[in-house]
């Protein structure tokens, strides 16, 4: 017998409900990370378009609470532990290969994590409980990596798209796994600083 | 385990996936623009823009040029010079320093090229050393490691190295000469750049990041999933009591499993 998600929200809705907000979730995040990227080509704007991006892209959790987002504190030491252990597994290929690594310029930076959390709370947060609600925890995996990797199509290279797609997946199980995002958004953030 | 184990194949395809794409790195949070080629790869041929020149006028003070660089305006080669790098004009004239991407250059005699070739020019004499830094195009390779030069059209093409750089995707080099330049790999047998593309070069280094990613990212899973499940159990617990006094008294068959109740 499956053990009770004790992370997915409590109220069961509706299956159209549920269809409904997962799909207008997924929507919103692709146009948002695809206007974002748009926007971020203009020089003059890009450092703003990132912030404002990265801020809407987390504005989709406001409708979740914080134990439906894998947002609690409980084991906090644990899963900033894990965090840095994904981090650190991110940018694992890259270090073994001897590739630089440099860090970005502080702005930058910040713009950086305002992304990687807006992305986290948006992909592995709203839109993985919106997906686990309406189809069960093994779409919500699946989905927020393929809407995530989508989310990334006019930013990256084409070649990179399989990569994004398994950094979502891993990411996705762990937030399964552990019903936690604290890691997820510690590890990106640490991804996304390494450029 | 049901829920650790997903966790470490996560990893490991993660491992594997990100070690496909050069510089074994999935997503960046500013990802290099799609390179400019003068004669692109045939699937890039549709979407390919032409890549773009730099100029640059260096001011003379005193009798000695000054220090600046110069970028072609899509960022895919620069020229880092210190103050009195070129030989100051006798009138006090300024000195030009150009770089063009070039179709035509000298034979690469075995060279293999990870982007375009590079005509640096000055209206005055080089003196003193300066820093050439070139983007690489190519995205499946490892990182090119040196850069080439070629005093002029006629003259062979020799590894002037590399030196420490910081930016990502970029190769740089001291040179003593301007001429031509590319980033690229040295002669070697094909089948080493070849085969490390797809990372087959390595064998026995894939499989070990691999299991080193899944087993790190199990172990630091284990805490969190377990604290979970101890946070599960006590609500498991509370939404089915234990039955008092025996249930089936009627004589009825047990059910194959036990069901909650709602």
């Amino acid at each position: 017998m499956q053990p009770p998600h004790i992370d997915s929200p409590p109220e069961r809705l509706g299956v159209q409900s549920a269809a409904a907000r997962a799909t207008a979730i997924g929507v919103l995040a692709l146009c948002l990370e695809w206007a974002r990227a748009m926007a971020a080509r203009q020089h003059e704007i890009a450092l703003v378009s990132l912030v404002v991006g990265g801020v809407a892209l987390g504005a989709l959790g406001l409708g979740f609470t914080a134990h439906q987002l894998g947002l609690t504190r409980s084991r906090l030491a644990f899963r900033l532990l894990g965090g840095l252990v994904l981090g650190a597994v991110l940018l694992l290929p890259s270090a073994v290969r001897g590739s630089p690594l440099p860090l970005i310029p502080a702005p930058f930076a910040v713009a950086a994590v305002g992304v990687s959390v807006g992305e986290e709370i948006a992909f592995r947060g709203a839109l993985f409980a919106a997906i686990e609600s309406w189809l069960g925890p093994g779409a919500a995996i699946l989905g927020s990596s393929l809407v995530f990797a989508a989310g990334h199509l006019l930013s990256h290279p084409p070649q990179f798209l399989l990569a994004v797609t398994a950094m979502g997946l891993l990411l996705a199980v762990w937030r399964w796994a552990c019903g936690d995002l604290v890691a997820p958004i510690v590890a990106h953030c640490i991804a996304d600083l390494a450029l | 385990m049901r829920r650790t184990a997903p966790l470490g194949a996560a990893a490991a395809v993660y491992v594997i996936a990100a070690w496909l794409v050069a510089p074994g790195f999935f997503d960046g949070f500013a990802p290099p623009a799609p390179y400019h080629w003068v004669s692109p790869p045939p699937e890039l041929k549709n979407s390919n823009r032409a890549p773009t020149s730099g100029l640059a006028t260096i001011a003379v003070r005193n009798g000695s040029t000054e220090a600046g660089h110069v970028f072609t305006t899509d960022q895919q080669a620069a020229v880092t010079f210190p103050s009195q790098s070129f030989e100051a004009p006798p009138n006090g004239a300024s000195v030009t320093l150009e770089i063009k991407p070039v179709p035509s250059y000298p034979d690469f005699g075995g060279i293999v090229p990870a982007g375009n070739v590079y005509l640096v020019s000055a209206s005055t004499r080089l003196v003193s050393p300066v820093v050439v830094t070139l983007r690489y195009g190519s995205q499946k390779q490892d990182p090119p490691s040196q850069i080439f030069a070629a005093a002029n059209s006629s003259a062979g093409w020799k590894s002037i190295g590399s030196i420490n750089n910081v930016v990502p995707y970029t190769v740089a080099a001291s040179t003593q000469t301007l001429g031509y330049f590319v980033a690229g790999y040295p002669p070697a047998p094909p089948a080493t750049a070849a085969s490390t593309a797809s990372g087959a070069g390595s064998p026995p280094v894939l499989p070990l990041v691999a299991l080193a990613a899944a087993v790190l990212v199990v172990l630091a899973g284990i805490p969190v999933v377990a604290a979970r499940r101890r946070a599960v159990r006590p609500a498991r617990d509370e939404a089915e009591p234990p039955p008092a006094v025996p249930q089936n008294l009627g004589g009825a068959k047990r059910p194959g499993r036990r069901r909650g109740r709602r």
